[in-house]
């Protein structure tokens, strides 16, 4: 059976997506990026051809995208992860209208039409906070680590304000926090929320819909995801794997356009 | 305008809020008092009551008269003789922003595209045009927009906008900015064209003749307010000072959004006989003053209480400032043998609508007459023309008259951009300088 | 054809036996300064000057300003005779007064203040009465101008303004073959060519450049300048065509079309003036200037608008959001792009256009 696959090499990670001819989802890979994106692309995509239980085989197409999308080898062309997440959530949620990704170093709100077209997006790529990287930063200043960021949001009992919306401010006002007392779940749940209102933001700059869906490295955030519930007033949807959203997009484009 | 909306108007205006507001008057808790400051200005309760009435009343005027939505250098004057109710929204993005609603409204502005980069009163502004929400209850929407950008040209972008939103006209008085000392003939020429163009097209708004007799008289009544604003502003020359800039960026409310109204007048008088007879019984505002400053720029809304505070905790009183002094520089211009062309001299002329090197000798006669001992700059985000040349003038301050100046680097109403911390370093390192200096300074006992 | 260098261009001027002006953006009454053989030089970008600005200016403030004022520090308008600035912008009117009265520029320091929003009698008027100011000084700046210069001038000014608009009529009729960089660098010539070397340059690049455009994705690009400097070429690389522009630096600096009547000399140049396009530094309405857009796209085919909002740009900022509401309202895609001033484009800007392109029908 003929294979398609879509490499995403995002800047902290790259994932692959393999499907057969029939649109079923054989394999898939997430790694760590090297500073080489080629040689991550390669990586990404011979794990998930190994996990389709075929390795070392030729895709019949194969779609790049991500920062790194120029940089996949045989990739017939790239498309940006805008389009890739938005064809992605549309296979993965019914009818979604809007997909909000929240990556290492960037987030974007997309609101999608049918078949998963592009209508509009909103990006925030120029300023770490509103993205992976402002978690990562709290998590090491709560001492959580960014798998326990989101369950210490989740217990948080109380309500504290974090004002600042830089990530250095961000920071200090939270040391300042902790130094008053407070516990860490509620300054996890504090930074959810500011982060929250940040990515409400973008939605609003595009329209805010329902079938909502959450996807990214920023999805595993249970809090996070919550509290985006509960500032924007919409349910959101978090598929399986939500790092995968973008590889599965550029797989299922693909299968569509074939090779070039 | 319908008629039954004109005497529900004037219901409330007489019976309705005299009786509300003397009742919520007295209800007020009297606080303990502050060692750090001196006993509260009566008046304030006053002005409350003032600023209360002037929103309360805004609710019903929609309907009941023209409601104008005015920038803070428009002749406003000429509003008044045609009888419209006024809105300042810069005084309602002040306000916002004592109430920490900045960002929250701003967001509102920001959702639909408009850059966090953009003066944060216009944003504040647009994100209550496009979403009702305010402090205030409610804020009549505007029949017409009269903006005067002598102040800056961001009124004129932010103001267009709002004229796009409502669909209403915009009156627009383009004042072109003073520089080098030129002959300024064809600018207030022009400016006085355009004030009489202005008439015009209120008359036909508003359907009825300008009243020239009710204008002078408004303008007479703006003239004497700006003077007894000034006679207010005179008495921080005093040792020790009775008010600080901090209080008056409050008591700044009804000489920009009243002018010309008799409520304004009143309220001036009582406050500077108040002010006149605490100077006379030496009643200080921070009574440990031993710093005298010079503050630049507008306030710093969300944060005047922790400021005021901090200032207090230092012995350092801000005494003077050109923002406050903005309404009563120009006062001596009003001269009612040539109304068109005084308007045109006083709005074209304001400080902020001339040149740096007349901002220089301003801040020069400011910090003299009221001999401070420092300044201090804000350099508000939102606020170019009032912010760029700042590190300049803090140089040239160095120099004449020799003072030291601290930069405070925040916005109006936007706390987004403020660091509390950070502030409070630079200030408390300020004052330890200024400490070292008035040690230094003195022979014998420490100055105050 | 490559250009010279602002500077080196100057200094041949100078040898020329014509006198030299620093201008900073944006409109400003040229003809007035060819009368006197003073040939304006324009500070829109010039290359960045390390840090010496942020001395003077906060760090919210525009890179035109920035990069205005580095370059004034660094000594890079030193071949100028004299400076003139236009009051566009609130940072602009800082700027026009902090070189001279703080921080200590000798040479004259003129000033132009073209009205806001509104072009009619009266602001004719007061534009007639301030460029007759303005002559004045540029007397005592350069010398009194010659019997019959300033209707020269005029008629200079005239040329290059059909000079444009043919170049710009044949781009968005599909008819002129050249890249996006190519005709930039062609009209940006403007900024500091002598009017008639300007014109003969424009008639030259239209005649040689007759043909097919290349194929591409057509788009109109609003804003200030184009860019960052390498994005024309990137574009070019997209197979992005731009086929109008509404940029202040370029489709905004000349009037579209007809002339406005011409009278006394000063009338005429105060008409033309304000005939330019609609401005968000002139206060136009949004109305005028979404319509204004509307027609370029219309008469350029093209599908969709791009805006480069240039970082801290404040009056294009508060346009902007109500200008591709009103355009994707009447069904014209828009893409929303804040821009830097610098030479690489951000893998960001390029992934945005890349995607708004995937976007189009």
């Amino acid at each position: 059976m003929d294979l398609y696959a879509g490499v995403d090499v995002g800047s902290l990670t790259a994932k692959a997506v393999i499907l057969g001819e029939d649109g079923s989802r054989l394999g898939e890979s997430l790694v760590r990026t090297s500073p080489d994106f080629a040689e991550s692309a390669r990586r990404a995509l011979g794990e998930a051809l190994s996990s389709a239980g075929s390795p070392g085989a030729e895709p019949r197409a194969t779609v790049g995208t991500g920062y790194g999308r120029a940089s996949v080898p045989g990739a017939a062309r790239s498309v940006t992860e805008i389009t890739c997440h938005a064809r992605g959530a549309a296979e993965l949620v019914e009818g979604v209208r809007l997909v909000v990704d929240v990556g290492g170093q960037d987030s974007k709100a997309i609101r999608v039409g049918p078949g998963g077209r592009v209508e509009d997006f909103a990006m925030n790529d120029k300023c770490a906070a509103g993205t992976g990287r402002f978690l990562s930063a709290m998590a090491e200043t709560l001492h959580t680590g960014i798998e326990g960021l989101g369950p210490a949001g989740l217990r948080s009992r109380r309500d504290v304000v974090l004002s600042s919306t830089c990530t250095v401010f961000a920071e200090s006002e939270v040391i300042s926090l902790l130094a008053g007392g407070e516990k860490a779940d509620d300054v996890a749940h504090a930074v959810h929320l500011a982060m929250a209102r940040r990515l409400a933001g973008l939605v609003r700059l595009v329209g805010a819909q329902e079938p909502a869906a959450f996807t990214g490295g920023g999805a595993l955030n249970g809090d996070l995801v919550r509290c985006l519930e509960s500032v924007l007033g919409l349910a959101f949807t978090v598929p399986e794997k939500p790092q995968l959203a973008g590889a599965l997009g550029a797989a299922l484009i693909a299968r569509e356009s074939g090779p070039r | 305008m319908s008629a039954f909306a004109r005497l529900r108007y004037r219901f409330v205006r007489d019976a309705l809020l005299p009786a509300a507001l003397a009742f919520k008057g007295g209800r007020r808790k009297s606080r303990p008092p502050d060692p750090l400051f001196g006993p509260p200005l009566k008046s304030t309760a006053d002005l409350r009551r003032i600023m209360a009435r002037h929103y309360a009343l805004a609710r019903h005027a929609k309907g009941a008269m023209p409601v104008a939505w005015v920038t803070s250098g428009a002749p406003v004057e000429l509003l008044r003789a045609f009888g419209f109710y006024t809105v300042y929204p810069e005084n309602h993005s002040a306000l916002c922003g004592a109430r920490k609603l900045g960002p929250e409204i701003s967001a509102e502005a920001e959702a639909r595209g408009y850059s966090q980069d953009l003066c944060s009163y216009a944003r504040v502004d647009l994100g209550h045009a496009f979403s009702g929400r305010t402090p205030v209850g409610s804020l009549p929407a505007p029949d017409l927009l009269f903006c005067t950008n002598n102040i800056c040209q961001t009124v004129l972008y932010w103001f267009k906008a709002l004229s796009r939103e409502h669909g209403i006209p915009l009156i627009l008085l383009d004042t072109p900015y003073l520089h080098g000392g030129r002959d300024e003939t064809p600018a207030f020429a022009y400016v006085e064209g355009q004030l009489r163009g202005a008439v015009t097209d209120l008359e036909r708004f508003a359907r009825k003749d300008f009243d020239e007799k009710r204008f002078l008289q408004v303008l007479e009544s703006s003239r004497r307010a700006s003077q007894l604003w000034g006679g207010v502003l005179e008495t921080l020359r005093r040792r020790p000072a009775p008010m600080t800039i901090f209080d008056a960026f409050v008591h700044l409310m009804p000489i920009v959004s009243l002018r010309g109204l008799p409520v304004c007048e009143r309220y001036y008088e009582g406050l500077l006989a108040e002010l006149r007879d605490r100077v006379e019984r030496g009643v200080a505002a921070v009574p440990g003053e031993r710093h005298r400053l010079l503050w630049d720029n507008i306030a710093i809304w969300f944060a005047l209480g922790p400021l005021a505070r901090l200032f207090a905790e230092h012995g350092a009183v801000p005494v003077v400032a050109t923002y406050t002094h903005a309404w009563a520089e120009t006062a001596h211009q009003m001269d009612l043998q040539d109304p068109f062309g005084a308007l045109a001299r006083t709005y074209g002329g304001i400080f902020l609508n001339r040149d740096l090197a007349h901002r220089r000798a301003f801040l020069e006669t400011l910090a003299r007459e009221y001999a401070v001992d420092g300044a201090v700059l804000h350099s508000a985000r939102s606020c170019k023309p009032y912010s760029i040349g700042q590190y300049d003038l803090k140089q040239s301050l160095m120099d004449v008259p020799g003072i030291p100046s601290v930069v405070l680097e925040a916005d109006m109403t936007d706390h987004r951009v403020w660091s509390e911390a950070q502030a409070r370093t630079r200030l408390e390192a300020f004052f330890e300088a200024l400490e070292g200096q008035t040690i230094r300074n003195s022979s014998g006992p420490v100055n105050a | 054809m490559s250009t010279p260098s602002r500077r080196v261009y100057a200094l041949e001027q100078k040898s020329r036996g014509r006198k030299v002006a620093a201008v900073f953006p944006a409109r400003y009454p040229a003809e007035l300064l060819w009368a006197r053989e003073v040939c304006p030089v324009e500070v829109w970008d010039p290359p960045a000057g390390g840090q010496a600005a942020q001395a003077h200016l906060q760090a919210n403030v525009c890179s035109v300003v920035q990069r205005g004022l580095s370059l004034w520090l660094s000594g890079g308008t030193e071949v100028a005779d004299f400076l003139l600035f236009s009051h566009t912008c609130d940072s602009l009117q800082n700027l026009s007064t902090l070189v001279p009265h703080l921080l200590g520029e000798k040479r004259p320091c003129l000033f132009f203040y073209p009205p806001k929003g509104r072009r009619d009698d009266l602001a004719e008027r007061y534009l007639v009465d301030h460029l007759a100011g303005l002559s004045e000084r540029l007397d005592e700046a350069a010398g009194r101008a010659g019997e019959g210069a300033l209707e020269r001038a005029v008629a200079w000014g005239e040329a290059r303004g059909r000079a444009l608009n043919d170049l710009y009529d044949a781009r968005a009729a599909g008819g002129l073959a050249a890249s996006n960089e190519d005709f930039y660098a062609s009209v940006r010539a403007c900024e500091y060519l002598w009017p008639e070397e300007a014109v003969q340059r424009l008639e030259a690049f239209r005649r040689e450049r007759s043909g097919p455009s290349p194929p591409g994705v057509p788009l109109v690009f609003s804003g200030v300048l184009p860019q960052p400097a390498g994005l024309l070429a990137r574009l070019d690389g997209l197979g992005v065509r731009i086929v109008e522009d509404d940029f202040l630096a370029c489709g905004r600096r000349f009037v579209r079309g007809a002339l406005p009547p011409a009278g006394e000399v000063l009338s005429t140049v105060a008409r033309r003036l304000l005939a330019l396009p609609p401005c968000s530094t002139a206060g136009s309405p949004v109305s005028d200037r979404l319509d204004f857009l509307a027609r370029l796209a219309g008469r350029s085919s093209a599908r969709g608008v791009v805006f480069l909002s240039l970082k801290f740009c404040e009056p294009e900022l508060f346009d902007v959001p109500a200008l591709a509401e009103g355009l994707r309202s009447r069904g014209v895609p828009c893409l929303v792009l804040e821009v830097e001033m610098g030479g690489e484009v951000p893998a960001q800007t390029l992934t945005r256009i890349e995607a708004f392109l995937e976007t189009l029908p």
